[in-house]
């Protein structure tokens, strides 16, 4: 049983092998050639489809007359010309992509060399510009107003009778910009601001039968201070005077802004000669610096010749004035002041008149200005002595810079013809001496300074009214390397006993009763940005 | 006007004023000097503005301290990068 059973799965299996034997896949290359061609078409837009659809009917193409290997011949030669074009583009842009790459690079090298070149421009001007500011700002109070001469350039304080005046102001706003194009030229230019005085302007015509007003008015303009140039190796082949400069154009003086640096308080008071006439810049053609021996200063050496007017007005003269310093020191100086230095200034000129007016005006005069220093610097205090002399260096305009008697005044008539008369004759003989110096205070911010001054404005008047002395006394807070304040009293004293002066005492005057001005007395609160 | 040794007396008198009272400022701690502690050897050997000569006040300002001249910006960098170094505990 067992055994039939076996031999009946074996026939089965046998069997079933057999029959899938004989089955296998149908292939194409086996199916028997498909003898028409089916297409559908749509009745309505005559379109041909490969698939049955709605509104379609089937178009059959008999395939007696078709040879589908040729379609597929063709098929394959379309296809592969497709193909061939496509490498062809497809090489076409590989090579448009390497050009495209190959710009990018050369573009991106030029870039590269650009930036060094941006590079070096801006280095090139940031070693050869420097700009830079100086700013005075200030608060004054005034305990006693009265006549006198500027205590800041272009300040201007009223008369006596106005106790107790008071301001702000800002009496210098340097903006220094200085070029330096080569190594042996330089260049500075700085615009500085000062307050206008609108009186006596008149309205300007403008056309027959119409004029308009003048806009000067008391506001802050802006007016060049300094504007020069100047050849640094003037002097390079002698060793001591290696990087001595000459200047032309509108420079400063020898004198004032070297002073000025003496003292350091510039942002406080005017220095002697600035104080009574001498203004801190003019026009002219000047050589300067340093005489060096061995690395010490034993030298230091200023001259000119200028314009008779001085930067804020017009050259009318057709004379010159020429002015010189030099400072010695005798034990040699490490750097600009240091130590025992004596200094003697000369400055001789005549008064800014034209040549046909120099035979009628009274203006018309020789000036001169001399000025002898005994000082000496160190780095934490610093004292200096002063002799001035002078001719004809110290008018009326001189002493009432500030605020003067009013023209039409009847109760200033006599004094303002007495003070003409002795000042402005051609005649006058000036005579002073100043002290100044200042002292650090050890591990603080504070430095304590002063300055005294004497001038006798015409020594050949006997108890002159004008005979003054100031003083200035102040204590300074050094914040930073750029910003500093000061507090400081500044004092005008007219210091002889009230006295009547008789008629004809010099040069015609009249007689003046209580000739002796008031004195001024200001309490100052300044500061100074330097950058 | 007022007599002249008055005046005089005026301004010694406020001169000496403002000295002693800078001096007697001294042992004060001023914020605006930013500078390691008093006495310290950092500030010993740096030079500091309060502790310079002027030289010339322009563009820029210049200032001598034992010897040699810096510029202002020159000793700004030298007191804001010992700062720098004092804060960072070096």
């Amino acid at each position: 049983m067992r055994s039939t059973r076996l031999m009946i799965a074996a026939v089965a299996m046998l069997g079933a092998v057999m029959l899938t034997a004989g089955l296998r896949p149908a292939l194409a290359q086996d199916a028997p050639k498909p003898k028409t061609l089916t297409l559908w078409v749509d009745s309505k837009t005559g379109q041909l489809f490969i698939r049955p659809g709605k509104g379609r009917k089937a178009f059959v193409i008999p395939a007696a007359g078709i040879d589908t290997g040729e379609i597929e011949h063709h098929v394959e030669q379309k296809v592969e010309q497709k193909t061939q074009t496509l490498e062809l583009k497809q090489q076409d842009l590989s090579a448009e992509l390497a050009k495209t790459q190959q710009q990018t690079q050369a573009v991106s090298t030029e870039m590269a060399e650009v930036k060094p070149a941006w590079d070096d421009y801006i280095d090139n001007f940031k070693n050869k510009f420097r700009l830079g500011t100086l700013v005075y700002a200030d608060y004054r109070f005034y305990t006693h107003t009265g006549f006198g001469p500027q205590e800041m350039t272009e300040i201007n304080a009223p008369g006596p009778g106005n106790n107790l005046y008071n301001t702000f102001d800002v009496s210098r706003a340097y903006l220094n910009a200085i070029f330096y194009p080569t190594e042996d030229w330089t260049a500075r230019v700085t615009p500085n601001l000062y307050r206008q005085n609108a009186g006596g302007t008149s309205a300007d015509q403008n056309s027959k039968n119409s004029s308009v007003a003048t806009n000067v008015d008391d506001q802050l303009a802006v007016r060049i201070k300094y504007a020069y140039l100047q050849y640094n190796k003037a002097f390079d082949a002698i060793d001591a005077m290696k990087g001595d400069t000459m200047t032309i154009g509108q420079a400063p003086n020898p004198l004032v802004s070297w002073e000025e640096d003496l003292y350091g308080f510039r942002y406080v008071n005017l220095t002697p000669w600035n104080y009574l006439s001498l203004s801190s810049a003019q026009q002219g053609l000047s050589m300067q610096g340093p005489v060096k021996f061995n690395d010490l200063q034993y030298i230091d050496y200023d001259l000119g010749v200028y314009n008779e007017a001085n930067f804020h007005q017009m050259e009318e003269a057709n004379t010159k004035q020429t002015m010189a310093r030099i400072t010695v020191y005798p034990l040699g100086a490490q750097w600009r002041f240091d130590g025992l230095g004596l200094t003697g200034f000369y400055d001789y000129g005549y008064s800014n008149v034209a040549p046909d007016e120099t035979t009628t005006s009274t203006m018309s005069k020789h000036v001169l200005r001399v000025a002898a220093l005994l000082h000496y610097t160190a780095e934490q205090w610093g004292l200096a002595g002063e002799w001035d002399v002078g001719e004809n260096a110290f008018t009326t305009g001189n002493l009432w810079s500030s605020s003067g008697p009013l023209s039409s005044s009847t109760v200033f008539k006599n004094y303002a013809a007495m003070s003409g008369a002795f000042q402005n004759s051609g005649r006058a003989f000036q005579q002073g001496f100043d002290f100044f110096g200042h002292l650090h205070i050890p591990q603080t911010p504070l430095t304590t300074y002063g300055m005294f001054q004497l001038l006798q404005p015409n020594t050949k008047v006997n108890l002159n009214p004008n005979d003054f002395y100031r003083f200035v006394v102040g204590l300074q807070y050094q914040y930073n390397e750029f910003l500093r304040f000061s507090f400081a009293s500044q004092n005008l004293c007219y210091y002889h006993s009230q006295q009547n002066i008789p008629a004809n005492l010099y040069n015609g005057n009249p007689a003046v009763t209580d000739a002796v001005p008031r004195d001024n007395h200001m309490i100052m609160l300044g500061t100074e940005f330097s950058y | 006007m007022i007599d002249l040794r008055i005046r005089v007396m005026q301004a010694a008198v406020l001169g000496t004023a403002m000295a002693a009272l800078g001096a007697g400022c001294a042992n004060i701690s001023w914020p605006a000097m930013a500078t390691p502690a008093t006495g310290t050897t950092a500030q010993a050997e740096q030079p500091h503005i309060w502790d310079c000569g002027l030289v010339s006040i322009g563009t820029p300002s210049k200032y001598a301290c034992n010897g040699k001249v810096y510029t202002a910006m020159q000793l700004a960098k030298i007191r804001l990068d010992e700062i720098k170094k004092y804060e960072s505990g070096q």
